[in-house]
């Protein structure tokens, strides 16, 4: 796997760039990373389950990366990780290699599209779902104005839900 | 294309000020394009950034199309001005991430370019390497895509595109017809009745792909709620999802009428009066006391009940009251930002 900023070495980091925001993963090889990030200390990824942090740059043998090799984009260097952090694509190209991707982005709204309506239909569960989630911002609001009748409304209600569910 | 003068961005946007329906503060359009060829702004270097940039600058000043338009660089602005931006932005924009962005952007050669009456708003490399957004105070959402693709169409360039997946955009949810869709509403009978969970479930029974309402996902300031779109996507083509969205906001319009009509004559002169009375005599005023005293204005105005200070002062008090703007317009300090926003309400408050 060559590295997307000079393609001629292998890579030799992976790693979070969190001096960007929102902070994206990056993968460089040694030369590249001292003339680009030396001077930063990234929290590491290794791009297997599980994932973990480490506080200095990962050294892995790029070997490892065979296997997850084609979940990143060989021309803007977008890895699967970084769509799912963030849902950007990071090229064109991106489009084809992650065309997978797209389907498990899909997938992750909890959504169908309902091909008459052009409009996509939500289950109960969905329902039940988006219904706790406004509530719980609605709670959050009402305590956070001193509005504790209506506090109490809602929280009966959510209590109310989730036994439901 | 002319250069953006600073009282160009503090002047009010004249259908803002001149809103039609009581509901309706604004609407918005927004397409997103890339440029065939390049990485999208957030992967590519500086260099190449600049470089879409150029390009796109280039095409823009060659079009007679865009003579009247005004255009400043993000790196050319003061600090306090691109603050001041994203509040002019928060009444139609989709994300409270943008300020972050900026700070990246800044260096990106990010261009805001406007029209003479601020309802054309073009952006090159802002997450996407060109977003042109129309604004407006109707309901009528095709003409609003007419006017942003009319733009789009005068930008000629080869554009990301693949017959699979059509315009392909930065943001995955927005490839297909790259457009999106945001509404600024002033519903306070909704509010006072606390209805917006009968709104939220009405609406999802009508299978309406909607987000960003009271709060979920979403700017809110009292009364006013962002509406936005989600996954256009999902859209096979830009008329269904026009149609969506107009009629999901007329339905939202039509339920602040019935929700405002049940509401006691007395209690809404109390709020309308009370609201009346703190905006034009004030001496310390928050932001949040004068978001729901201009909102119970605003609502004044429509029902008539107000009669002496006009839509024009009420909108450019409204702009005004964000925090960037009282700084910028003062130039005071951070604590006194309260009293300054309270004399400019003052001064708006007449015809």
């Amino acid at each position: 796997m060559k590295c997307p900023k000079c393609n001629k070495n292998n890579i030799y980091y992976v790693f979070t760039d969190s001096t960007q925001s929102p902070p994206f993963i990056v993968t460089s090889c040694k030369e590249c990373f001292q003339i680009h990030f030396g001077n930063v200390i990234p929290i590491g990824f290794l791009r297997s389950e599980p994932v973990f942090e480490c506080s200095i740059p990962l050294k892995i043998d790029p070997t490892e990366l065979k296997d997850i090799s084609q979940l990143i984009c060989d021309k803007c260097g977008t890895s699967l990780v970084d769509i799912k952090l963030n849902s950007l694509m990071g090229c064109e190209r991106c489009y084809e290699v992650f065309s997978g991707v797209i389907a498990f982005v899909k997938n992750n709204l909890d959504a169908t599209l309902d091909s008459k309506n052009d409009v996509q239909e939500y289950t109960n569960d969905d329902n039940i779902k988006i219904k706790k989630e406004t509530l719980s911002n609605d709670l959050k609001i009402a305590i956070a104005n001193e509005r504790y009748e209506q506090a109490a409304k809602i929280r009966d209600e959510l209590q109310k839900l989730e036994a439901e569910s | 294309m002319k250069k953006l003068l600073v009282d160009q961005i503090l002047n009010v946007n004249p259908s803002f000020a001149n809103w039609i329906d009581p509901c309706i503060m604004s609407n918005s359009i927004s397409i997103h394009r890339n440029l065939s060829g390049h990485n999208f702004v957030h992967r590519s270097s500086i260099d190449d950034n600049r470089e879409v940039c150029s390009k796109i600058m280039g095409i823009l000043q060659s079009n007679s199309f865009f003579d009247d338009y005004m255009f400043e660089y993000l790196s050319e602005i003061n600090p306090y001005l691109i603050n001041v931006l994203y509040e002019e932005k928060l009444f139609h924009f989709y994300s409270s991430d943008y300020v972050n962005n900026l700070k990246i952007l800044k260096n990106s050669g990010t261009v805001v370019i406007i029209n003479q009456t601020k309802d054309i708003l073009i952006e090159i490399n802002n997450i996407d390497h060109l977003t042109v957004t129309a604004f407006s105070n109707k309901n009528n959402l095709s003409e609003l895509y007419h006017t942003a693709i009319d733009v789009v169409n005068n930008i000629t360039t080869n554009y990301a595109y693949n017959d699979k997946n059509k315009f392909l955009t930065s943001n995955v949810d927005l490839h297909g017809i790259g457009m999106s869709y945001s509404g600024l509403l002033h519903l306070p009978g909704i509010a006072i009745h606390s209805a917006f969970q009968d709104v939220n479930s009405k609406l999802q029974s009508f299978n309406y792909n909607i987000a960003g309402f009271f709060g979920y996902k979403s700017d809110f300031i009292n009364d006013f709620y962002t509406f936005n779109s989600i996954a256009s996507y999902l859209y096979k083509n830009a008329d269904s999802f026009l149609s969506i969205f107009e009629e999901a906001t007329y339905i939202i319009m039509e339920l602040e009428k019935y929700y405002r009509e049940n509401i006691e004559d007395y209690v809404k002169k109390d709020l309308i009066y009370k609201a009346y009375g703190l905006s034009k005599y004030g001496y310390n005023t928050s932001f949040f006391d004068a978001c729901s005293s201009l909102s119970c204005l605003k609502w004044g105005i429509d029902e008539d009940i107000i009669k002496n200070v006009s839509k024009e002062n009420l909108a450019k008090s409204f702009v005004n009251c964000f925090p960037a703007h009282v700084q910028f317009i003062s130039s005071c300090d951070l604590d006194e930002i309260d009293k300054y926003r309270a004399s400019l309400i003052r001064k708006g408050m007449k015809k």
